[in-house]
């Protein structure tokens, strides 16, 4: 068994004491930030993308791995307790999981989440493994050309699940792709919008930029905010679900898990729609629908599982391909470059450790959420009743610290400063800025695969309609769109926005 | 007539960006379609900027739309120059000084605040990021004074 072989290699390569350590470190990091409230999870991951920077490549993949699966989990907790969602995949969360936690349910509420959750990242884990190598192999054939269409393909279904209008978000990514190409050019070494600064030559810093968009811009919008927050005042009692919770809870995690694992590897925000889609699956199916909305465990179960094994297949298309699929792994996919591993189907061949061992640790990720979050949910409760006034100001200073820890430059902390505001005007304009984080990550590898293709192709644009797989890649993308702009499918679209 | 403040704004943003990419990369050697330089993809990303920023503003004074909600200068403004004043001081005056400065010039930004608990509070975190960075992480940053 080609796959047992493998998972044995990832297993030796992650569960050395020092990898576990890191594992174990990012789950709580991820978690204990993950639960501040008003810091949702992709805050949370590019605030603690620092403290990864000066670990061995494995290591560093392991930790935010680690604080991936914590931040989410975190997200949870606060949906659950405080009828917060951190991001829009945990919104339907909040639907049940709140209504529970207010009846004095929460523990059950949050040991079933986790459970989902872990059932759903084994499930995960072995679809990684099992899909991981044939999309591969599959890319092996790949020129320049097809990666460029690819690229295409990957940036437009991107666009589909953001929010507000598709014009925007595609401009948004050329934003976002345009600040991608400042700095030096590779091939001819002629500096490009780097305005005369020094520090802009090897263009601009991935962490100013997500620090500034997400987490600082974040402390921002909530500072508008002067809603309070509804924090639960009733105890949690009982943590363990009863017989009864188990036996309603597992048929719609089984379901759950099938919908997210599917949906998690088609580019695109695959999370915020499994959760959604096995939601709506769930109260379909259910004998009485009118429990929804008023504690249905089965709400919490489905979605939970659903949101978690697409986040865990959500990383298939970036480990194969190098193809983020949204925020959260185009933020993986800047630690991975940052030590310098280029994420794609030569990690596999090349180091396979690394690859076999991030897969490996995702396992082990889960399984120490699992472990050390049931027991410590009492200190999660206790952190979230930390007001946001005292919050704010040291979430802003660790954000400053982590970015000037790694570059040791003043210019980053002002870029940080411009990116935030930024985020705040375009945050005021209704533009997401999710397609422009992932243009500017495919920026400067998306011209060098076009410059690429046109050299081979003598400068003949049409190249990328001419060879089969790319033209399937570029139809597939033209009909995504197609599929956006009729009104039918825009609608529904809309509706599960307004949620 | 506009009928759709946020498109027109983002519109205009989008000009603006593409603008100062057109402007600013006109000197840019863009060289052949076969063998481009530097300059091709920057400006055409640019100057598809402009045109989609063009399409959209057109089209927000047509389509009904959101308008823009009131913006709160306060948390921008504050949390900018704490920011500012960070990067400002760390250099010149030292760690300490630049978290004191930034938790207290950020504690501002909110009305909620009180300075009985965010004074204390910033010498507290000073505290702590000295400890864990400059002592435990060994970051090459000096506590007091210039670096």
């Amino acid at each position: 068994m080609d796959i047992l072989h493998n998972l044995s290699i990832g297993f030796m390569a992650a569960a050395s004491w020092q990898n576990l350590m890191y594992c174990l470190v990012g789950c709580l990091l991820g978690t204990l930030i993950g639960v501040l409230p008003g810091i949702g999870p992709i805050a949370t991951i590019a605030m603690l993308l620092p403290a990864t920077y000066g670990l061995s490549p494995l290591g560093a993949l392991i930790m935010l791995a680690g604080i991936y699966y914590g931040a989410q989990y975190g997200g949870s907790t606060t949906a659950i307790l405080v009828n917060m969602p951190g991001e829009t995949s945990s919104v339907v969360t909040c639907l049940d999981g709140y209504q529970m936690a207010r009846r004095g349910r929460a523990g059950a509420a949050l040991a079933i989440a986790a459970l989902g959750s872990f059932f759903a990242g084994c499930v995960g884990t072995v679809m990684v493994a099992a899909f991981g190598p044939v999309l591969a192999a599959f890319s092996e054939k790949f020129t320049s050309v097809e990666f460029f269409s690819l690229m295409v393909l990957g940036l437009l279904s991107a666009v589909v699940m953001a929010g507000g209008g598709l014009l925007k978000a595609v401009a948004m990514i050329f934003v976002g792709l345009l600040l991608g190409l400042v700095g030096t050019d590779v091939q001819s070494g002629a500096a490009r919008y780097t305005f005369d600064v020094s520090e802009l030559w090897d263009g601009i810093g991935f962490l100013p930029l997500v620090m500034g968009l997400f987490g600082i811009n974040e402390v921002m919008i909530n500072l508008e905010q002067t809603r309070r927050r509804e924090l639960l005042a009733t105890k949690i009692t009982g943590l363990w679900p009863t017989r009864e919770d188990f036996r309603q809870a597992w048929p719609a995690a089984l379901r759950g898990t099938a919908l997210g694992s599917v949906l998690g590897i088609l580019p695109g925000s695959g999370s915020v729609l499994a959760s959604f889609a096995s939601y709506t699956l769930e109260k379909k199916i259910a004998r009485d629908p009118a429990r929804f909305g008023q504690g249905a465990i089965e709400g919490v179960a489905g979605p939970e599982s659903a949101n978690n094994a697409a986040a865990q297949t959500s990383f298939i298309p970036l480990l194969t391909l190098g193809l983020p699929s949204n925020v959260v792994m185009a933020l993986m996919m800047g630690a991975m470059i940052i030590q310098g591993i280029a994420p794609g189907a030569v990690v596999m061949d090349k180091r396979p450790d690394l690859f076999w061992g991030m897969v490996a640790s995702m396992w082990i990720g889960n399984l120490m959420l699992l472990v050390i979050n049931l027991p410590m949910i009492g200190v999660w409760v206790r952190l979230l009743r930390i007001p946001y006034r005292l919050l704010y100001p040291c979430i802003l200073v660790l954000c400053l610290i982590g970015i000037y820890s790694v570059s040791g430059s003043t210019t980053d902390l002002v870029l940080t400063a411009v990116f935030a505001v930024l985020g705040y005007g375009l945050h005021k304009l209704g533009c997401e800025p999710a397609p422009l984080v992932l243009g500017f990550i495919l920026g400067p590898s998306m011209e060098e695969n076009f410059r690429r293709s046109l050299v081979l192709s003598q400068g003949d644009p049409l190249v990328f309609v001419q060879r089969p797989l790319s033209l399937a890649l570029l139809v597939a993308a033209v009909g995504l769109l197609a599929v956006i702009v009729l009104p039918q499918i825009r609608r529904s679209r809309e509706e599960a926005f307004k949620e | 007539m506009v009928r759709n403040e946020q498109d027109l704004g983002a519109a205009l943003l989008f000009i603006a960006i593409g603008g100062v990419g057109l402007w600013w990369g006109r000197e840019y050697d863009t060289g052949t379609a076969a063998n481009m330089g530097p300059g091709f993809v920057p400006l055409a990303l640019s100057g598809l900027l402009v045109l989609m920023g063009l399409v959209i503003g057109l089209r927000a004074c047509r389509v009904e739309g959101t308008s823009i909600e009131r913006i709160h200068w306060r948390p921008v403004l504050v949390l900018t120059l704490a920011m500012l004043a960070f990067a400002g001081l760390i250099r010149t005056a030292g760690f300490a000084p630049a978290v004191v400065t930034t938790v207290i010039v950020a504690a501002l930004a909110s009305r909620e605040s009180r300075a009985r608990e965010f004074v204390p509070m910033s010498i507290g975190l000073a505290l702590v990021c000295v400890a864990v960075f400059v002592f435990a992480l060994r970051q090459p940053i000096a506590v007091f004074g210039a670096s």
